[in-house]
């Protein structure tokens, strides 16, 4: 350091660089820690994509009116007058699985007592929304639902079903 | 001639190496009794006459812990039984039924579990009402919420093992509630189950939460929150 300039600020003690340094490297390695112990217990994302398109069948196999559900895929599929609607089977109040009730034509959630009606509207209950949509497209005759992303809708409109 | 094989006993020099203190016969060596056994020393050596009435305190907290130390015990002996896999654990659940003892100690376990929540509850209403939650023990009250968590936290881990209907939906439900954690929600909830959807992760992950990970937290909590207690002047104030 040059003589002549006044040194304003008290230079840093050996000792106090020192703690801090110590201190320094502690937060490193603690901080190393515990994201580490993170790092290793966030879950991992299975290898392969699941497959989210399916075939539900022909058009021919349905009957105007019918709801059929698809247990494995947790989708409705709801065969109208003009065309098709594919809904999921997740309640979109707290994501339990809805039931399709023949006799009073209702959807019902066994967990907190919702009923929607068949077009997947809330009669009754707490979901914020009606059942979402899944993307649904008319194949060569045959039916085909894709689930890679719920469609979220505020009620029903005649425009969601597909067309045949 | 009896006291004098007693008196030999406690002069003994292995019964020394165990018991410094010799037979408690003066209030001197009374008090060291408490204060040099590891497993009384958590006790007062003297405490207020009001103290002793059991109105004042109506011993939650230690009904609180009598119940911990039960369902200790009956979780490590169910573990045994137990595997945390979406195949077995509910049949494994079912055939305790078949096991010696296996229902009592199931249902010890659940009666305790639904017990200490509620022990541990009124604990709380206790002490806000004595007003013990005041200086200087207003940290005590802080860890208090704490194990109030904890215990709340351990039922509802504990919740998911069974494997019935009750318990999937249950996880399911409760764990969307937490999705609508702003921002974080969704990742709450993936780290939580380790998928998205309950599955074997979330089975394996709630059990080794609920057998391992919240009792040792709980645990060393409860053993700050005892000295605590001690250490700020026993449950009916300074001494």
């Amino acid at each position: 350091m040059d003589d002549k300039t006044p040194v304003e600020k008290k230079p840093i003690s050996r000792r106090r660089l020192i703690a801090y340094a110590w201190i320094g490297a502690a937060a490193i390695v603690i901080g190393e820690l515990i994201f580490g112990t993170f790092a290793f217990l966030w879950p991992r994302r299975k290898g392969t994509k699941v497959e989210t398109v399916f075939i539900v069948g022909k058009v021919t196999d349905f009957k105007v009116g019918e709801v059929i559900p698809f247990r494995k895929e947790r989708t409705f599929i709801l065969r109208t007058e003009g065309g098709f609607l594919a809904m999921s089977a997740i309640c979109p109040h707290l994501r339990c699985i809805v039931n399709w009730n023949e006799v009073l034509k209702k959807f019902e959630c066994p967990c907190h007592g919702v009923k929607f009606n068949r077009n997947g509207e809330v009669l009754e209950g707490p979901p914020p929304r009606p059942l979402d949509l899944y993307k649904l497209q008319i194949v060569a005759g045959n039916v085909v639902v894709d689930r890679v992303s719920p469609i979220e809708r505020r009620k029903f409109e005649s425009s969601q079903v597909i067309k045949i | 001639m009896k006291k004098r094989i007693l008196q030999r006993i406690s002069d003994s020099a292995v019964w020394r190496s165990i018991f410094r203190t010799g037979i408690p016969d003066t209030d001197l060596k009374r008090s060291m009794l408490m204060f040099h056994n590891f497993f009384l020393h958590i006790f007062p050596v003297k405490m207020k006459r009001h103290g002793l009435q059991f109105s004042y305190t109506f011993c939650l907290g230690g009904i609180s812990c009598l119940l911990f130390i039960v369902l200790t015990i009956t979780g490590i002996l169910l573990m045994f039984h137990y595997t945390p896999s979406i195949e077995r654990a509910y049949f494994d659940m079912q055939a305790l039924a078949l096991i010696f003892n296996g229902k009592i100690l199931r249902n010890l376990h659940r009666w305790a579990a639904h017990g200490m929540v509620v022990t541990v509850f009124l604990h709380m209403v206790r002490v806000f009402y004595t007003r013990s939650y005041r200086p200087p023990r207003e940290f005590n009250w802080v860890i208090g919420i704490g194990l109030l968590i904890l215990t709340l936290a351990l039922s509802y881990t504990g919740y998911l093992l069974p494997w019935d209907q009750l318990a999937y939906w249950g996880i399911t439900v409760g764990t969307t509630i937490m999705t609508y954690t702003p921002f974080i929600g969704n990742y709450v909830r993936f780290f939580l189950l380790g998928a998205d959807e309950v599955g074997h992760e979330a089975l394996l992950r709630f059990y080794v939460v609920h057998c391992v990970e919240l009792p040792l937290i709980i645990g060393a909590l409860m053993a700050v929150h005892f000295w605590r207690v001690r250490k700020d002047g026993g449950i009916s104030g300074l001494l």
